[in-house]
Parts: structure tokens; sequence; C-alpha cells
């Protein structure tokens, strides 16, 4: 065999290889999505139906007409939203000040700011329940706004400083020298220049604050503060699991997340990228 | 006025003095050149005048106001970075209106400012790009520009040629020297090419290790360096030298420790016995009888004159002849440098004796 021919079929195992890995996450999906449009007799059918036959929207009234998911939906664009900012806003001064000033103590600090975002978020559920209880922040928005704050704060410094540290020096001098403070500078140059390693750092907290379970499960307890991952939760009750009404409800929270991912993908990557290895 | 003095200037970095007792005054309207090998300091020294880096004792002085303590900004400077220094997400216009906007200038006035400079430059077609769209002498252009529109008191150049190829150098610094002649404003350039620094000074600043060689005008730096270390570092090919003392007895000759002998013009009072260098430029060394004798090595035609390195008693020297004359490797050449224009240094000082 030549090696033009060893290549392509190279090739050939590779994309079948993606295929399979891509039907294995994706399978779960489709799964979710035509249960949520089967009409209810359709959903338990056996044999299975792999296609709702008609397709409806029954499922996706009922959860967004006759159960809580509006208000669950409100909390968390409420908590991820305003979570993610005060991170934003805290990471990328504390970041500017860890990749352009050198004072004592400043390693110590970024193995620290690691460290803290290597402990299992179980470990420290009880006592932020206590915390949460005795400071009035229990079943409070904004409880919950802190700690998602706090919790993002680790990962978006360490990918912000290494954002901040590709870009040229002698740029900000320029600025200085152009009439601006220092902090005009950062916020005139190097933040306009961060932005694909900002967008790719709030991608990753909105995920992950949109996504988590057990902090909204721990620090809130009553409907109206319910968060979406937990409110998906209650149509699994004691008297069985309403699969339709479960299913919509899902694809309803997945959207907001599928959509941001895809319009902001190409900034992700690069973001990444960029924050890892310099220039 | 706006006369830039910098006097009794120190910088340390911790333990470490990399400027030591700078003092310096350039006169409004000059273009200065610092020029040394690199860590001599200069480029912390034009840092220090722009602000970017503190002053660890002395003073600098721009125009009447102690400048010390001012904040880059405040300065009434623009500087020129090696690598340019453009804000990528910003078009050459923008780049140029950044710091007059900061400062609150007029739209109006921006505009006609920024279509003065990009008339000097050659900007106009270039003001809707962004600089990746650029080549590098554009880039050099645009960050000239962005310097200009300011009009400030002092211009600081950072090595801004290095990074461009050998022909659009020459072409750029018979354009900044051009755009000097016109706006006349003070200018302080850095740079470790003693070529660029001989082209484009009114005046040049020589430094090693911190401290002030020689300040001259190029030619005085070229004819009457102070001492070995500027002797050596200005002129290319360099200086040749060779050690050894002058003889006592007769007519004034260098005698060098390899058994050279080459006639000198005068004395100098505190040469005998002392060990000396004696140096001579290139183009000084002359063929001619009563000289030495010199075998050929290296042939390096370059058209208007011809560089030719020979080794006399054991040792290299290089000559310049503007003769065309057919040299061939291994020839035995007459030599003999021009009395007048040797110089005797201190082996031990380094300083000039004539």
């Amino acid at each position: 065999m030549n090696g033009k021919a060893a290549r392509s079929v190279g090739t050939i195992f590779f994309v079948l290889a993606a295929l399979g890995v891509a039907a294995l996450a994706l399978f779960p999906l489709l799964w979710g999505l035509t249960t949520s449009l089967k009409p209810a007799d359709q959903i338990l059918a056996y044999p299975p139906l792999w296609v709702p036959n008609p397709p409806t929207l029954q499922s996706f009234r009922e959860v967004w007409q006759q159960s809580n998911l509006p208000i669950y939906f409100r909390n968390s664009i409420i908590v991820t939203s305003a979570s993610v900012i005060f991170a934003l806003v805290l990471s990328v001064h504390a970041a500017y000040g860890l990749a352009r000033f050198s004072f004592r103590g400043k390693a110590a600090l970024m193995v620290g700011l690691l460290a803290t975002s290597m402990i299992p978020g179980v470990a420290i559920l009880v006592p932020l329940y206590n915390l949460a209880v005795h400071t009035g922040l229990y079943d409070k928005r904004l409880g919950m706004i802190i700690v998602y704050t706090a919790w993002n704060v680790p990962t978006l410094v360490w990918l912000l400083k290494g954002f901040f540290e590709s870009i040229p020096a002698e740029l900000e001098e320029a600025a200085l020298v152009d009439g601006c403070s220092r902090l005009r500078a950062f916020y005139l140059i190097v933040l306009p220049m961060s932005r694909p390693g900002l967008l790719a750092g709030s991608i990753m907290a909105i995920m992950f604050v949109w996504n988590d379970f057990l902090i909204g499960f721990t620090l809130a307890i009553s409907e109206q503060r319910r968060l979406l991952p937990v409110g998906l939760f209650t149509y699994i009750s004691n008297y069985g699991v309403e699969w339709g009404q479960l299913m919509a409800a899902t694809v309803i929270a997945l959207l907001p997340i599928v959509i941001a991912f895809f319009l902001l993908q190409r900034f992700l990557v690069q973001g990444l990228m960029s924050g890892a290895v310099k220039g | 006025m706006s006369r830039l003095i910098i006097s009794n200037v120190h910088k340390n970095f911790g333990p470490v003095e990399v400027i030591r007792g700078v003092d310096i005054t350039i006169e409004d309207g000059e273009f200065a050149v610092l020029v040394g090998p690199s860590g001599c300091g200069k480029s912390t020294l034009l840092r220090m005048i722009a602000g970017l880096e503190s002053i660890s004792s002395g003073d600098i002085r721009i125009g009447e106001r102690r400048v010390n303590d001012l904040a880059p900004k405040d300065r009434d400077i623009a500087m020129v970075f090696q690598s340019y220094a453009l804000y990528p997400h910003m078009n050459v216009r923008a780049n140029m209106a950044f710091s007059l906007k900061l400062k609150g200038v007029a739209r109006r006035e921006i505009e006609q400012r920024i279509k003065r400079a990009a008339d000097v430059l050659g900007l106009e077609p270039l003001l809707a790009r962004y600089p990746r769209e650029l080549s590098g002498g554009q880039r050099q252009r645009v960050a000239m520009g962005r310097a200009i529109v300011r009009d400030p008191q002092v211009f600081l150049f950072d090595e801004p040629l290095s990074n461009l190829d050998a022909k659009l150098r020459v072409a750029m610094r018979a354009e900044i020297k051009m755009l000097h002649q016109r706006l006349r404003t003070t200018t302080v350039y850095v740079t470790h090419d003693q070529i660029e620094a001989m082209t484009m000074a009114d005046r040049i600043v020589v430094m090693r290790d911190g401290v002030v060689e020689q300040m001259g005008g190029p030619l005085e730096l070229y004819d009457r360096p102070a001492n070995l270390f500027v002797a050596s570092f200005i002129g290319s090919p360099s200086m040749n030298f060779v050690a050894g003392r002058v003889a006592t007895d007769g007519e004034p000759r260098f005698l060098s420790d390899s058994g050279l002998s080459i006639p000198l013009a005068r004395l100098p009072a505190a040469a005998p016995g002392r060990k000396l260098v004696c140096g001579f430029r290139p183009e000084d060394l002359r063929l001619g009888e009563g000289g030495f004798g010199a075998e050929v090595m290296v042939v390096e035609p370059t058209g208007p004159e011809m560089h030719v390195v020979v080794r006399a008693a054991g040792q290299e020297l290089t000559c310049v002849l503007r003769e065309r004359r057919n040299i061939v490797v291994g020839e035995n050449l007459p030599l003999r440098p021009v009395p007048e224009s040797i110089h005797l240094f201190d082996a031990e000082t380094g300083g000039n004796l004539l």
C-alpha cells in the first residue's frame, strides 16, 4: 500500500470514529427532542417510535403555561447573568494586576487561586449552607449570585491572566505616552484587544452557572427561588416521571446555552488557545 | 523652548546600577542620537525621559519643567517604539486621533492635524486600514504619524528602524531626517547601529555601561574619539588597533609589540615608556613605502571601494582602498598609515593622548 492510500484509509477510519463519538453524544439529545414532541400516548410506546406522529407542542405548552418553569427560567437568567458579570468585573482587574505587576507573594496567590478552584463543590456545600443561613442569604438569589461569582473568579483569573500577558507591554506604554492613565490604558487598549478571551471566559462561566445543580439545590428551597436545573428535577416525582414535560423543559433549558455556544464558539477556541500558548 | 536637560541621572534595578550619573543637554530643535552596545543603558535612559521608568536620582527637565514626578501623559512627549506599538483594534485614522481625543481636542482640529500629518508622510490612502493590513514600512510611518499629530515638545525614538529590511531602513532614515528638518522638534533617537547614528544625528551620545563615553557631532566623534571604546565603536569597518610603545630615539615612530614600525606626525608629551595602543582608520591605511609590508588575506570589493584584510607581523588589519587596482590574495602590499590621522591611546585608561 502506498502512502497516499494509507492516508486515505486513515482518514476514513478517523471520520468513522468521529461520527461514532458524535452519535454517542447526540443520541440522548435527539431522543429528548423527539420525546418532547410526542403526543402522550406515544412516549412509552413499544416498539419505540423514532419520529413523533404527528409532532405536537403539547408538552411545551404544559410546562410553560401550567408549571413554574417560567419562574425557574427567569431565576436562572438573573443569577447567571449577575454572577457572570460580577465575576468578570472582579477577574479582569485581578488578572491584569497579576499579569502586569510583580509583588511579594504573587506566586503564592496564583497557586492559592488555583487550589481553591480544585476543591470539589460537594465538599463545601454544608459550610456554604450554614453560612447562607447565618447571613440571611438562604433562599435568596443574592446568596447564589455571590457563591457562583466566587466560584468562577479563580478560573477566569487564570484564563485572563494568560490572555493579558500575551498583549505586548509596548502597546500600553504607547497609550501611557499618548495620554492614558494606567487604568485607562487597560480599559481602552488591553480590554478591547482581549475580547476573544473575555468571550471565551464568559461562555465558560455562563455554562457552569446555568448547568449547575448543587448550589441552586442547596441554597434555595422555595419555588420562587428555584433555578432551572433544580426545577427540572421536580418533573421526576414520587409518582412517576413526566417524560414529555421533563424533555420539553430540558429542551427549553438547553436552548440559551446552545444558541450562545453557536454564536461564540469561534471565540471559545481562539480564547483557550491564545491563553495557553503565547502570541 | 524645549531644551531637554538630563542632570546626574542614576537608575538602579535592585542592586544593579544601570545608569550611573548621566549629564546630557539637548538643545531646542536638536536631533540627538543615543548609541551604544546592547545593555549600555540607552533604552533605559530614553524610557526614563518618557516616564516609563522611574528615576532613582538626578533630574530630567523638559523645557522649563522638571518632569521627574510627572506621568508620561503629562510630559508632552511622543514616542515611536521599536515594534511600532500601533493599536491593532483601531484603524490608522483612529490610531492617529487617539491621543488628541484623550486631550479633548475639537473634532475639526483633529481632522486637520491628521490630514497634515498624512500629507507629510503619504498616509492619505491608508487612513481607513488596520495595522495588520499594512507593510512594515507603512506601520513605521503610521507610528511616526501618530507622534507628529501631537506636536509635542520632544520626540523619542526607540530603535524604530531595526525591524525593517536593509533597503527600507536606509529610505526611512532619510525620511526621518527630512521630517526633523521640517518640524525642528527636539528629538532623542536610540539605536545600536552606529551608521544610523552617524547619518542622522546633529549630536551623538555614545554610552557604555550606564555612562556617557563621549558626546559630539558625528565627524567630531569619528575624527577625534575620546577613548578606545568610542574609536572602536564608531566607524565601519572599525578602526585598526596595534599595541606597543613609542620609539624614544630619533624620528617619532610607534613600535608595536609584534614588531611593526609606524611613523608618527608628532609625539604626545606623556607617551615615552608607557604602554600604548595605536589606532588608525582603514581608509587611512594607504599603499606606500616607509611603513610595513603586509600579506593580503581577503579582498572584498564593494564597488566604490575595496576592503582588504591583510596580515602584518602576525596581526590582522583592514584597509579600505579607493583606487582600482588588481589585488590578489597572498600578495605582499607595502602599507603606511597616514601619520596625521593616527591616534594613540593609553593602554590602561583607554584615553586618547593626541
